[in-house]
């Protein structure tokens, strides 16, 4: 039974299709690793000319090599023989004799992206759900594993490789411009822009593509991070150097990045980061009820330009080319100042109406999106449709039932409350706040003394008023507003998880709403 | 009458009630606890040609297919069936290996934390 791909020669090409069985996006499981290797190998003795890696699920190149394997490897022996399957799969496809080529469209992250730098080519599907993106330092505290710490600093030069491994997400433009990707298609499709570089290719001879080199100046400022984010930038960025030095070898690059995963996967920082992700997408599966990933079908989206906010977000969703959405003047969803009939209709900004949902945008320039449908079910599965479309344009939507005030501008005030004027921007980035811009702006340069502590309890015990009050169903959408708002650092694993563990006057309130026996925190933590 | 002297005859096991005869079924075989919840939220994610491997000693990764993103939607399940919030993170962090995600595992877990 097939895992997860496919390969077929056609006119001297062999194209590997990914696609994971059973999941609604690609995940580079060892039996798919293993499908891959067997496919190349049999294409490769049978002539195959080129190798062109692609997937059959739209929205997704690969989305990662599996967390729930990840996240519950802890005895070394299996989980060796499981990341040597693996790592085989990419130095095979590195070193196949012929030229290879990624046709990237949808989600490229961590493990794929690494996939990707194994070809020696990459092209690119210029839509805004293809993007470029490695979450192992910044979402899950672990060093990444398939040689990107060793590959990016030899494409990009080690300034751009370290923006890159430290989270910067790309989309396609981007990804052209930086030379992570070699060419970029058009929105419609990657097909024309393929068969361009195969026959030039042809005309070529086949050629492999020559290792380049580039510029070694450049590191990021480590101190900028966030405090607990600092070791493994450091680490990560001492293997991202090693290409730089003479008589560097590929093989011996990759063992040391091996070796240093090691040490970072296993610690309590990746464990408490790893489960964010579970963390996250509770939160949406209560609001919208699942947490799969699903691209809406064809939509008509229609935008009423009455208010600077509307028009704002007409100009992103053109922006944002959403493959299969198009911004009309009718459409299924309307984004309105009132209820459109025959659209499910979303205010934005203002009072509420008998709209199908109100939104709220609480930080200018920021992801999140706060989404109150008028409807008093929950989950709110008829805005599922919404939900991803928000998703896919960037946003991080969280379904809330506020009455009166939405939950995050509460939040946002509690904060304001919180610091009150105090100096406390370098103790919240020590303590691992990533402050999006608009909140930066609004605390002072400065330190002081338990202030990340404080921010903390006042922002769960405002968590927990909105909990007990009916304005938040589960305790995921609580930890994902401070994500999206605040910044709360991941490998705390989690806002109220964090003050639970604490001895605040909160905790045994954050334990309860979280329905679990308080743990006190180790020294380690 | 020969009803009557047939169940005078009988074992006392056939006239207990269903509920009786479950729990003995699950003390022979040593299901753990919770193990029907589990197995409920399972049927109700996985195919249905899988639904027949759901065993105590299943691997929810490699017997059923599960990754992350249904064990996301298996949380929500379980919360509705036990009526309280589930971690699975904490029970995936707590094993040695993949392999040891089973079904019983999982129900031990959940038992642990009532």
């Amino acid at each position: 039974m097939i895992a997860g791909c496919t390969g077929a020669l056609r006119g001297g090409v062999l194209y590997l299709t990914l696609d994971t069985r059973g999941s609604s996006v690609n995940v580079f499981t060892p039996p798919v690793a293993l499908e891959l290797e067997r496919e190349l190998e049999a294409g490769l003795a049978a002539g195959a000319r080129a190798v062109v890696l692609q997937s059959a699920k739209p929205g997704s190149f690969v989305n990662g090599v599996g967390l729930l394997l990840a996240a519950s490897s802890h005895a070394q022996g299996a989980a060796m023989e499981r990341a040597h399957i693996l790592r085989r799969c990419y130095e095979r496809l590195a070193a196949a004799p012929v030229p290879t080529i990624a046709a990237i469209e949808g989600n490229c992250y961590g493990c794929g992206l690494e996939l990707a730098l194994a070809c020696d080519y990459r092209i690119a599907r210029d839509s805004y759900d293809t993007h470029f993106y490695m979450p192992e330092l910044r979402d899950y505290a672990f060093v990444p594993l398939f040689g990107a710490t060793q590959r990016l600093p030899r494409l990009l030069g080690l300034r751009r490789a370290m923006e890159v491994l430290l989270g910067e997400r790309l989309d396609a433009r981007r990804a052209a411009r930086i030379g992570l990707i070699d060419r970029l298609a058009p929105a419609q499709g990657v097909a024309a822009t393929l068969r361009s570089l195969l026959s030039t290719l042809r005309a070529r001879h086949w050629p492999k593509r020559l290792p380049e080199r580039h510029g070694s100046s450049g590191a990021p400022a480590i101190d900028a991070l966030p405090g607990p984010e600092r070791r493994l930038a450091r680490e990560c960025l001492r293997l991202a150097r090693l290409p730089f030095a003479r008589d560097y070898r590929l093989e011996d690059g990759l063992r040391e990045e091996l070796a240093s995963f090691w040490s970072s996967l296993g610690t309590k920082e990746s464990e408490r980061a790893m489960s964010f992700f579970f963390v996250r997408q509770a939160a949406k599966a209560h609001g919208i009820g699942s947490a799969a990933y699903q691209r809406p079908p064809r939509l008509a989206i229609a935008v009423e330009s009455r208010t600077p906010a509307l028009r704002k977000l007409a100009r992103l969703l053109v922006q944002r080319r959403l493959p299969g959405i198009e911004v009309k003047a009718r459409g299924s969803i309307a984004f309105s100042t009132r209820k459109v009939p025959g659209a499910l209709t979303c205010t934005l900004g203002g009072p509420r109406t008998e709209a199908d949902c109100a939104a709220f945008l609480p930080l200018a320039g920021g992801a999140a999106i706060e989404l109150v449908p008028g409807a008093p079910e929950r989950p709110w599965r008829r805005g599922a449709a919404l939900f991803q479309v928000l998703e896919q344009a960037g946003f991080q939507p969280i379904v809330t039932s506020a009455r009166g005030r939405f939950v995050s501008e509460r939040l946002l005030a509690a904060f304001a409350s919180a610091m009150a004027s105090r100096p406390a921007r370098a103790s919240l980035l020590d303590f691992g706040y990533r402050l999006p811009a608009a909140v930066r702006r609004r605390v002072r340069a400065g330190a002081s003394k338990g202030i990340a502590e404080h921010l903390s309890v006042v922002l769960a015990k405002e968590c927990i008023r909105a909990l007990e009050e009916g304005e938040l169903t589960h305790p995921s959408q609580a930890d994902l507003f401070a994500d999206v708002l605040f910044g709360f650092p991941v490998v705390r694993g989690g806002l109220l998880r964090y003050v639970a563990s604490g001895t605040s006057r909160v905790a045994s309130d954050a334990a309860r709403v979280l329905g679990r026996a308080v743990q006190p925190k180790s020294n380690s933590d | 009458m020969l009803r009557l002297h047939y169940h005078w005859k009988c074992p006392p096991r056939l006239v207990r009630g269903l509920g009786e005869v479950e729990t003995l079924a699950r003390s022979r075989r040593h299901d753990p606890e919770l193990f029907p919840e589990v197995r409920d939220a399972l049927e109700a994610l996985v195919p249905k040609k899988l639904r027949k491997r759901i065993t105590p000693e299943a691997s929810i990764l490699a017997d059923l297919g599960l990754d992350s993103l249904k064990v996301v939607e298996l949380t929500m399940l379980l919360e509705k069936q036990l009526g309280r919030p589930v971690f699975l993170p904490e029970w995936i962090a707590s094993v040695e290996d993949p392999a040891d995600l089973t079904v019983a595992s999982l129900a031990r877990f959940l038992a642990d934390k009532r």
